[in-house]
């Protein structure tokens, strides 16, 4: 493909890709810090209590959170192990098939089983940067359209460094020509943070578009998998009034010993089934605790179904979270990760500006020059005359 | 323009696509063991990791530094 054709194909899938990547770059930058934001702004602990007091029993906890909140029902239970290890996190919503956005959050102290907190959850700063990040507040349509974009930024990521060789050949690495024209100074910025990220954009880009999947990811898993694991209960009807939280959660457990209860989903809900506790379980590596394997228990006998590993385009999907979020190496990593996200700022920021202001050399080579053997000059045209600028 | 800026950032050839991406290679390189190895492990292979991804950070401060004038 000749140099103007790729040209082409970078000017106009950055284009149509640059107002969205800007809007993604800067409510990341907050988000990459969420944990510490949120510890900041001043999260509900647990009140200290002597080391090893025992948790209350898992149905005193949900009992504690649904007379709290009379009317709700409970869709999902988390632990936070590490950062809150006294803490169960309870999601509840108006009805078990209300529309997944709905979270009514209750925390309850584990041990104690006494709430601590109803933080509001859809509301703030955080919560507006979230939303923008991940799907605009359009819904699934806005998320698989932020999808969509992520893979044109590959193809401008693509291009871009097949674009790098015909503007760098006559360059060192690094060259950055501050004294000439504002516009050979912003492109020499443009090219320089542009190849330095490549790698790292092309992760965090096509990891966030597979993360925008995530609902289609489930609904896969929930007629794949989940299907396969509770076929004899087909046909029985939903279990409406789900018991023995205690029991099950010690079934899952023994299920799976060497790895930690992270989440329950109650029955009905999108990550259970009709008749089921599933029990995520995680592991204690980097990998291995975003890896979840689900664990399903019967929710009227408290007896285990089934638990077996995630198929791949799950275990994808898991290990997408984290290469997107930056979240696995300690906050020297998220620094970075803040710093490479700065970087494809002014990468966008800078496309943009070459874009406007484009000189009358760029249009020039479309007039095929004798005497010059390939027809990629345009570029070399555009290059050479601003180094004599 | 002077001449000294202009051997400063040029090359005295035109250069071959394995001397442009030279650099910017070992630079992808670092970055993906830089965004695996804090998969693999916490302590040392954190440790590699910011080591790893810092170089293109790295190569930036010193393209600035080095900056034409």
């Amino acid at each position: 493909m000749s140099t103007q054709a790729w040209s082409w194909i970078h000017k106009w899938s950055s284009l149509v890709c640059t107002v969205f990547m800007l809007l993604l770059c800067l409510t990341g930058l907050p988000l990459i810090f969420q944990e510490e934001i949120e510890h900041l702004a001043g999260v509900v602990e647990a009140p200290p209590m002597p080391a090893g007091t025992p948790n209350a029993s898992m149905d005193r906890i949900a009992q504690a959170a649904l007379e709290r909140r009379p009317g709700d029902v409970i869709r999902y239970m988390f632990w936070e192990q590490n950062e809150h290890p006294d803490i169960t996190y309870v999601s509840m919503a108006s009805a078990v098939d209300a529309p997944p956005e709905e979270n009514n959050a209750v925390i309850v102290d584990s041990r104690t089983a006494k709430v601590l907190d109803e933080p509001a959850t859809n509301e703030g700063f955080m919560y507006v940067m979230l939303k923008l990040h991940t799907d605009m507040f359009a819904g699934l349509p806005g998320m698989l359209f932020l999808g969509a974009m992520g893979l044109l930024l590959v193809v401008a990521i693509v291009s871009g460094v097949v674009l790098y060789y015909p503007f760098t050949r006559r360059l060192k690495f690094g060259a950055l020509r501050t004294q000439r024209s504002t516009r050979v100074k912003w492109l020499d910025w443009h090219n320089l943070l542009g190849i330095v990220t490549v790698v790292w954009l092309l992760v965090v880009g096509i990891t966030g578009s597979i993360n925008t999947l995530n609902r289609i990811v489930l609904s896969l898993w929930q007629m794949d998998q989940m299907a396969e694991m509770t076929a004899p209960y087909r046909g029985l009807p939903p279990v409406t009034q789900p018991a023995h939280l205690e029991e099950s959660i010690r079934a899952a457990r023994a299920a799976v010993p060497d790895m930690t209860v992270s989440l329950v989903a109650f029955p009905g809900t999108m990550f259970s089934s009709p008749h089921h506790y599933t029990f995520f379980m995680k592991g204690n590596t980097p990998v291995t605790s975003r890896l979840l394997k689900p664990a399903l228990v019967d929710a009227t006998t408290g007896k285990l179904t089934d638990s077996r590993d995630m198929p791949w385009y799950v275990k994808t999907l898991f290990l997408s979270q984290p290469l997107h979020f930056g979240d696995y190496g300690g906050l020297p990593l998220k620094l970075l990760w803040a710093v490479l996200d700065i970087f494809a700022i002014v990468v966008l920021g800078s496309g943009v500006y070459l874009w406007l202001r484009k000189p009358k050399a760029a249009t020039v080579p479309k007039t095929r020059v004798d005497g010059v053997p390939e027809p990629a000059n345009a570029l070399r045209h555009t290059n050479t005359d601003e180094v004599a600028q | 323009m002077n001449r000294y800026e202009s051997r400063h950032v040029r090359t005295d050839h035109l250069q071959s696509p394995g001397e442009v991406f030279r650099v910017p290679i070992w630079l992808g390189v670092a970055s993906t063991v830089g965004l695996v190895s804090a998969l693999l492990g916490d302590g040392v292979w954190d440790g590699l990791s910011w080591v790893a991804i810092l170089a293109p950070v790295a190569a930036v401060v010193w393209a600035w530094r080095g900056r034409e004038g």
